[in-house]
């Protein structure tokens, strides 16, 4: 009973902080159009300011998460109002912006590692501790993570649901033409949802940070793996993102349990190809259907 | 009657690919002014130019007092403007009522929004009984239906129809202008854009002729009736 038990610990862990890494990739893609080469740097910025800040100050957690979030929210703001929203309505939006969300990676990678340097740092914010569950010791930090995912992702999920501001983003990213025509000022979704991703992200990078160490590379695993989630959820489904995140990371903590750690990955990847022959448009993606 | 809407010497298109040439149309308040002519001459990108998807090169616009020419979409909407494409453009993920209420979306009062909800119902008793139904699955009446419905929930004063009767079977044509005559009793305004004709002689006040990016013809609808030779020459025939 034991082994579920570690698998499903650790795989739900893992996979609160792939959903918010692929929820908000995701919701940038459904709406905007844009692979957000620069959402793994939106983590790690939010980690490094909340270290920085926690070193200096202290922070309890939930200063900390609201601190991640600003800062995430923030470097979106700054990202669409530099860059993308240049780019928006050029020819060839989405392979410039990738390009240019890449050369943002890099930049920003360099600056932080100009500024902390290439060591390995501690998180200094995280809740210490552990119980049990069963014959299983499971650290509080992982209960953290785990709630603190469900909030954030519950409160998306209500915010894009439930209110007009969400109707307006959906409206935005099924039909950007409509929505115009109903009043909505697009240009203001896309700098919400980029706000709103990158409060998300910036969670994502704490988080990982409190389980992990901060270094200036930190973004790229988790950048790579939310890539895979929303290829495997179908692009822009942000549901989907959420539900495969949890699935894939319980996938990967099962075949790391049974066949080595090492092989976590190269499985999602091998799943990634299968899914991708198979279903092509994504396990949640609809086909997309010409109707005259 | 006062003016609602007036376009002068509307010259506009798209990049290197000039569609209009100079159109002019006025609509007074509470009247129906239809454009017809064959597909490819500037209907819809006239309409598209209006409600502000596409640059004005030169012209003047105004509608209800405002000049417009230069306004963003938004601001259009915001005056009363509404556009009700062809096609629909449904939020295809949305239900019925959700698409319902993104036409709302600049209208705050919540009690505004319930009763014009109802009006519509009322208008399309169908789209009350499919309101939780996802658009995408709706049947291509039905979409019109919804389309037109998402335009009264605004603050419409003038719509704009592109095609109201594009791909529907006849039953379904009478239905969509027996609905939109009643909202012509109700006072609105309305400019359209139909490729066939036959229908909106018993509907339209006025009719101009698009052709090539021009008004080649305009006049009122009994004028369009006994110059029916004019219509036929455009037309191939009705």
């Amino acid at each position: 009973m034991d082994i579920p038990i570690q698998i499903l610990v650790t795989g739900l862990t893992m996979g609160s902080m792939y959903a918010l890494a692929a929820v908000g990739l995701s919701l940038i893609f459904g709406t905007l159009g844009m692979f957000n080469m620069a959402h793994g740097m939106f983590m790690t910025v939010g980690a490094y300011v909340v270290f920085s800040l926690a070193s200096s100050l202290g922070l309890p957690m939930i200063g900390a998460v609201l601190v991640a979030m600003l800062t995430g929210a923030l470097v979106g703001i700054l990202t669409h109002l530099l860059i993308v929203r240049f780019m928006l309505t050029g020819t060839d939006f989405t392979t410039n912006v990738i390009v240019a969300t890449a050369g943002l990676a890099i930049l920003m990678e360099d600056v932080t590692l100009k500024m902390f340097g290439g060591y390995p740092y501690q998180q200094t914010v995280g809740v210490s501790g552990t119980f049990r569950i069963g014959g299983v010791v499971v650290s509080l930090q992982s209960l953290v993570i785990l709630v603190v995912a469900m909030v954030c992702i519950g409160a998306v999920a209500w915010l894009l649901l439930k209110t007009r501001f969400g109707r307006a983003i959906r409206a935005t990213a099924m039909n950007r033409d409509a929505a115009r025509l109903m009043g909505v000022r697009t240009n203001t979704v896309f700098l919400q949802v980029m706000a709103l991703a990158g409060a998300l992200a910036g969670v994502a990078g704490l988080m990982i940070s409190t389980v992990a160490t901060l270094s200036p590379q930190m973004g790229g695993d988790p950048l790579l793996k939310a890539f895979v989630i929303c290829v495997v959820a179908g692009l822009g489904n942000v549901w989907g993102a959420g539900v495969c995140a949890f699935g894939l990371a319980l996938l990967e903590a099962a075949i790391g349990f049974y066949f080595g750690v090492r092989f976590g990955f190269p499985a999602m990847l091998i799943l990634v190809i299968a899914v991708l022959i198979w279903r092509p448009q994504g396990l949640f993606g609809k086909e997309k259907v010409v109707r005259l | 009657m006062t003016m609602l809407l007036e376009a002068r010497d509307v010259v506009s298109g798209y990049l290197n690919r000039p569609v209009l040439h100079g159109v002019s149309a006025q609509v007074s308040e509470g009247e129906v002014l239809a454009v017809i002519g064959p597909n490819g001459h500037g209907k819809t990108t006239f309409l598209r130019t209006l409600s502000g998807f596409l640059d004005f090169r030169s012209g003047e616009f105004s509608f209800a007092g405002k000049r417009l020419e230069a306004a963003s979409v938004h601001a259009r909407v915001e005056a009363g403007l509404i556009h009700v494409p062809q096609g629909d453009q449904l939020f295809a993920d949305m239900s019925v009522q959700e698409n319902l209420l993104m036409g709302a979306y600049l209208v705050s009062d919540p009690t505004l929004i319930a009763e014009r909800l109802e009006r519509v119902f009322t208008l399309f008793p169908r789209l009350k009984e499919r309101r939780a139904q996802i658009a995408s699955s709706l049947s291509g009446g039905e979409r019109r239906m919804v389309g037109i419905g998402r335009g009264l929930m605004g603050d419409a004063r003038l719509l704009m129809l592109d095609e109201p009767s594009l791909g529907l079977a006849p039953l379904l044509i009478e239905q969509i202008y027996t609905a939109l005559a009643a909202l012509r009793q109700e006072g609105y305004s309305f400019l359209m854009v139909e490729e066939n004709p036959s229908r909106l002689m018993s509907f339209a006040d006025r009719i101009s002729l698009l052709d090539a990016g021009r008004i080649v013809w305009s006049g009122t609808t009994e004028e369009a009736r006994q110059s029916k030779d004019i219509l036929t020459t455009y037309l191939g025939g009705h």
